[in-house]
């Protein structure tokens, strides 16, 4: 056989063994996340150098057996059996980590067997391992050079660099662990069972315990995990953590947030000033700026939120949360693992949706993601504070209840309510090919990796910027497009109007220029729809301005405060909004013969809002990680349906 | 020897797995050690008694109860 160079490397081995560590090590930042194609399952791929010679590396699904159990596992059997694929490696790294020894050696035997050239890394090694010596001649024998690599200081990796550029194969000289094909057993269960408790067997025989002390260590109960999934100090724990998460995401991103918000506006008035206006300046200043800028400014919520997901999931916590919530979330048609995606969507349901992708399940991933936007996230605190203080007056129940921290509570209740209902009629609707499984590891608690948690952070940003910014952005762009442009006849005589009623008023400049703004607003294609959707919205105790609120806002929920400072000719202050308030307090509804914000109004659009799903960066999202436009747009609908009606009931409640 | 279904075993108690119902939950069941012969120990039960963790082969796996009761212990 012909000496082939080694150009392309597949890491391989079971979840939770260091794997990606490895592949972090060896390609540094040099790396892109993809899909496979046709499924949510992250590709990452990346390359090095070594000696003049560049490496493609690819990081494969964690894996625990040949025969799949799941989309990851299928995606690294059709990979793996198929040497006709783009992607088939011409080595492969088995990474095994010392402490799992006996369990991790089942996949390498299987690879062994059907004649994949490979390489094994050894990880943990600096730990007391219950197996004999890894450094058993079998290697030598097996024409499997062994590698020890620590994945917590990268020492090794400069040996496996090395080990990789002089790899000979010897595939030909492979004796067989266990006979037969294993090609061949694909479909037969029966087949796979007793194939697998062959290579056990083979690998018990090889690598025994090392004595009674080392067996009674197979049992061991870790003093932590008792304490992590006891009935009360497991709940309370996972409450700490989300408390102090929350924290730290509502003191820390809102900087960088305000920040960034405050840049792209100064960007957006510096290139109006700057430049001639015209429409393109305009386009760049108005649509294309400020679009960017709502991609930018969720990336502090993303990050923050990211690095605390991927220390629970480092750490391994993230499946004793499972374990002790399973139970209790799983009458409402979603499992253990929906619970994090859920809680991370009170701040921002982008992060939680993204990460969803842990649950293996695929009826109980989708039902997470539709129904993660009812969870009030934090885009909708500023809309609540608004209307709340507009409509609900100063006082208390029950002489210590406050009463507008009492209608903020209900709110944050009614997402939750919202979700859990909603997943239950999503169970019943989505029939499930087969039901879902949670036969699981829970790996070892350990340190988190730091290095490893900024990378996943990174990654996860770089994600959501460019794959979602694109449609967020062409998005926004449309809407930016109907709220500037209007009929030209009609924009003009509404222009004119106001000049005249400037003039014989003697408005100051920045009050006519505010009222212009207003018009131009009121009669663009946006303000046209808000008029032309009045109908349908009045039941619900609204008018045009809320019907253009509403629209606008479908780009992001704050915008509903800045949509309505324009239309009431207030200019936004971003510190308190008290004339804005004494506007929308003073309008007053002439149909009705009241004021147009009233209790009954004011909860009837507060309640649309916990519903609504007015977010075009969710939007972008579900569409990225359903790989489809059906869910988004079935989201939007459902979601919309179900506001509608929740206002409506409100309005009438409260009248 | 008593034999038990996995589903109610009490906390604590260790035995060697004497049967696993035939399908595609013992297939997954396998790959991770659960397989007849092999000698578990049930060490964490979730606050409502489900799902349970058992140790096997120096591995903890989590299981439902619904799928606990396809294996069987005798101790």
């Amino acid at each position: 056989m012909s000496e082939k160079r080694i150009e392309r490397i597949a890491i391989v081995g079971n979840p939770n063994t260091g794997k990606s560590t490895i592949f972090n090590w060896l390609t540094g930042l040099n790396q892109q996340v993809g899909n496979f194609p046709g499924v949510t399952v992250d590709r990452k791929k990346g390359n090095y150098d070594f000696n003049g010679q560049t490496y493609e590396v690819i990081d494969l699904p964690g894996t625990y057996s040949i025969f799949p159990r799941s989309e990851e596992e299928r995606i690294v059997r059709d990979l793996l059996l198929n040497n006709q694929d783009s992607d088939f490696p011409d080595l492969v790294i088995y990474v095994a980590d010392r402490t799992q020894w006996e369990r991790n050696l089942l996949l390498f035997t299987q690879l062994y067997d059907l004649g994949i050239p490979m390489l094994l890394v050894k990880t943990m090694s600096d730990q007391d391992a219950l197996w004999s010596s890894s450094q058993h001649p079998i290697w030598k024998d097996r024409h499997i050079p062994v590698v020890d690599v620590n994945g917590r200081s990268g020492e090794g990796i400069q040996e496996l660099k090395a080990a990789i550029a002089q790899f000979h194969n010897a595939v030909d000289l492979r004796k067989p662990i266990v006979e037969g094909d294993l090609r061949e057993l694909q479909e037969n269960l029966e087949g796979q069972v007793t194939n697998t408790q062959r290579r056990y067997a083979w690998i018990k025989e090889n690598f025994p315990l090392k004595g009674a002390q080392a067996k009674e260590q197979l049992f061991h109960k870790s003093k932590w995990d008792s304490l992590l999934i006891h009935p009360v100090w497991g709940y309370a724990i996972f409450a700490l953590v989300l408390f102090v998460i929350f924290q730290f995401i509502f003191r820390f991103a809102s900087v960088p947030m305000d920040f960034i918000d405050g840049w792209f506006v100064q960007l957006s008035g510096g290139v109006k000033e700057y430049l001639p206006a015209g429409i393109f300046v305009d386009l760049i200043a108005e649509g294309l700026i400020p679009g960017i800028g709502g991609v930018v400014t969720f990336v502090p919520q993303i990050a923050f939120l990211f690095f605390f997901l991927s220390i629970l999931e480092e750490t391994g916590y993230m499946s004793r949360v499972v374990f002790i919530m399973d139970k209790l979330v799983r009458p409402f048609g979603l499992n253990g693992k929906s619970v994090v995606p859920l809680m991370s969507s009170v701040a921002c349901a982008i992060p939680g949706i993204m990460s969803a992708r842990t649950i293996s399940n695929g009826r109980d991933r989708l039902i997470t993601i539709l129904v993660a936007p009812l969870m009030s996230c934090s885009a909708r605190i500023p809309v609540y504070t608004l209307l709340i203080s507009l409509v609900i007056p100063e006082g208390n129940l029950l002489g210590w209840i406050d009463l507008k921290g009492l209608v903020l509570f209900a709110l944050y209740a009614l997402g939750l309510i919202a979700a859990l209902l909603m997943s239950m009629v999503f169970k019943w609707i989505l029939k499930a090919k087969h039901e879902g499984f949670m036969v699981m590891e829970m790996p070892s608690l350990k340190p988190p990796l730091m290095r490893q948690v900024g990378i996943t952070v990174v990654e996860k940003v770089k994600v959501f910027v460019l794959d979602a910014g694109k449609v967020i952005v062409a998005l926004s762009i449309v809407l930016w497009a109907l709220a500037s442009f209007g009929p030209s006849e009609r924009l003009q005589r509404a222009e004119e109007a106001i000049m005249i009623k400037a003039q014989e008023n003697h408005l100051t400049d920045e009050a006519r220029s505010e009222m212009l703004t207003a018009v131009k607003l009121e009669n663009s294609y946006i303000g046209i729809l808000g008029h032309w959707i009045e109908p349908v919205i009045k039941p619900l105790g609204y008018d045009w301005k809320m019907g253009i609120a509403i629209i606008t806002s479908f780009a992001a929920r704050e915008v509903f405060v800045g949509s309505m400072a324009t239309i009431y000719s207030v200019g936004q202050d971003f510190e308190d909004n008290s004339r804005l308030l004494d506007r929308m307090r003073k309008d007053f509804n002439e149909d009705l013969g009241k004021p147009t914000y009233t209790i009954a109004s004011g909860l009837s659009l507060m309640v649309f809002y916990v519903f609504a799903m007015q977010c075009l960066a969710t939007f972008a999202v579900v569409q990225r990680e359903t790989t489809s436009w059906k869910w988004p747009v079935i989201q939007v609908i459902y979601m919309g349906v179900l506001a509608y009606l929740s206002a409506l009931i409100t309005y009438h409640l409260f009248l | 020897m008593e034999e038990t279904v996995l589903s109610s075993v009490h906390l604590g108690k260790r035995g060697v797995i004497t049967k696993v119902k035939s399908g595609f939950l013992a297939a997954k069941m396998a790959d991770l050690g659960l397989f007849e012969g092999n000698e578990i120990e049930v060490i964490f039960k979730a606050p409502f008694g489900d799902p349970l963790a058992v140790a096997v082969g120096g591995t903890v796996v989590s299981l439902r109860l619904e799928e606990a009761e396809w294996i069987t212990i005798a101790s």
